[in-house]
């Protein structure tokens, strides 16, 4: 069993670069020159350039959840290729492998919307329902079309939360097996 | 006790924005010196700031015309509190934007990593500290050309009017 989920590395980056914006408005509040020497913060407000780390903060928080969802999407595809073959196993028949061959390539075709229903056999069907949500937000963040306008707001720690509990129920799971990817 | 902690706040906060008006308005009159010798048109204009430091107050900006009635350009005071300097101007024009900061000294950084992120904010130490701006010489204004490499040149007619036709793209 892998003990590190796909998501832990883009989320523990994103810490990171939290953290990052944090120390930068200190070091603006401070107007700790050693700090902020060699970056475009000089020669601006304290108020510009506090308002740049804001608006960096928000746009980090969209990003994390588009990248997220991205991971979270392809994981549970290559999961869903991954149980297609056992079509070829039983029995190994050229026609079974035809089938197989089918089923992997139309897999990316799939509307995410009922690759996620097929989960909810695995799965509490509410926290699916959340996962709807966060790609709802995450089309919002993604195409921003004012004329559907703005889902509900989704925290980067929600989304986490929310897509990380099904990853977690699949490596449970013993119809899946292992969750560890090659990638 | 608080009272007077915020009176000589206040003092200082007004000594600092006197003298960032008193530099812009110098400034002011070099430019419009070079924009006469180019048979260019200069007009200041009363003009509001509000900075959370002062409130607001009223400074000047000024206009650069080819002729009356054509405006190519403007310098736009932007703060009295910058960071890594003593005051701001932009040169605004149709094609760009070009950031003008006064610097009253050169800022200095200690060198050593070892040093309390408590100090002063600006270090005047010896020799063999980093100048925050490579290319200071004297106290006045100054373009940033680079500011991740530091790099400062002191504001003359030469650099003016090349940063002009940057903004304005007109060429003098």
């Amino acid at each position: 069993m892998s003990s590190e989920s796909p998501l832990d590395p883009i989320w523990e980056s994103y810490k990171v670069i939290c953290d990052c914006l944090k120390i930068a408005q200190r070091g603006i509040s401070k107007k700790d020159i050693r700090l902020l020497h060699k970056t475009d913060f000089l020669t601006n407000s304290e108020e510009q350039a506090i308002n740049q780390v804001i608006k960096s903060r928000t746009d980090a928080n969209d990003y994390v959840i588009l990248s997220l969802w991205a991971t979270f999407e392809r994981t549970i595809m290559e999961y869903l290729q991954i149980q297609g073959r056992r079509i070829i196993i039983n029995p190994p028949t050229a026609f079974n492998h035809k089938v197989y061959e089918k089923v992997e390539h139309e897999i990316e075709y799939w509307k995410i919307n009922d690759i996620l229903d097929i989960f909810k056999v695995v799965t509490d069907p509410d926290i699916i329902g959340q996962a709807k949500q966060v790609k709802q937000y995450r089309d919002w963040v993604a195409h921003r079309n004012i004329n559907k306008g703005a889902p509900p707001n989704i925290t980067p720690q929600k989304a986490y939360e929310i897509i990380s509990k099904i990853l977690k129920k699949l490596e449970e799971h013993p119809d899946f097996g292992t969750i560890s990817r090659t990638a | 006790m608080w009272a007077i902690r915020r009176f000589i706040m206040d003092k200082e906060k007004k000594v600092i924005l006197d003298e960032y008006l008193n530099k812009v308005s110098e400034c002011y009159t070099m430019v419009e010196q070079w924009l006469s010798e180019k048979s260019l048109f200069s007009k200041q204009i009363e003009y509001d700031l509000h900075e959370k430091e002062s409130g607001k107050y009223v400074t000047k900006k000024l206009l650069i015309s080819k002729n009356e009635n054509k405006q190519i350009a403007e310098l736009l005071p932007v703060s009295a509190w910058i960071i890594g300097a003593n005051g701001r101007i932009d040169l605004i024009g149709n094609f760009d934007q070009q950031i003008l900061i006064y610097l009253k000294e050169d800022i200095k950084m200690k060198g050593s990593v070892t040093t309390s992120i408590n100090d002063d904010e600006y270090q005047k130490v010896s020799k063999s500290n980093h100048s925050l701006y490579k290319g200071f010489e004297k106290a006045g204004w100054y373009w940033i050309e680079d500011k991740r490499f530091g790099k400062a040149r002191a504001l003359n007619k030469d650099l003016f009017f090349d940063l002009l036709s940057e903004v304005s793209d007109y060429e003098f």
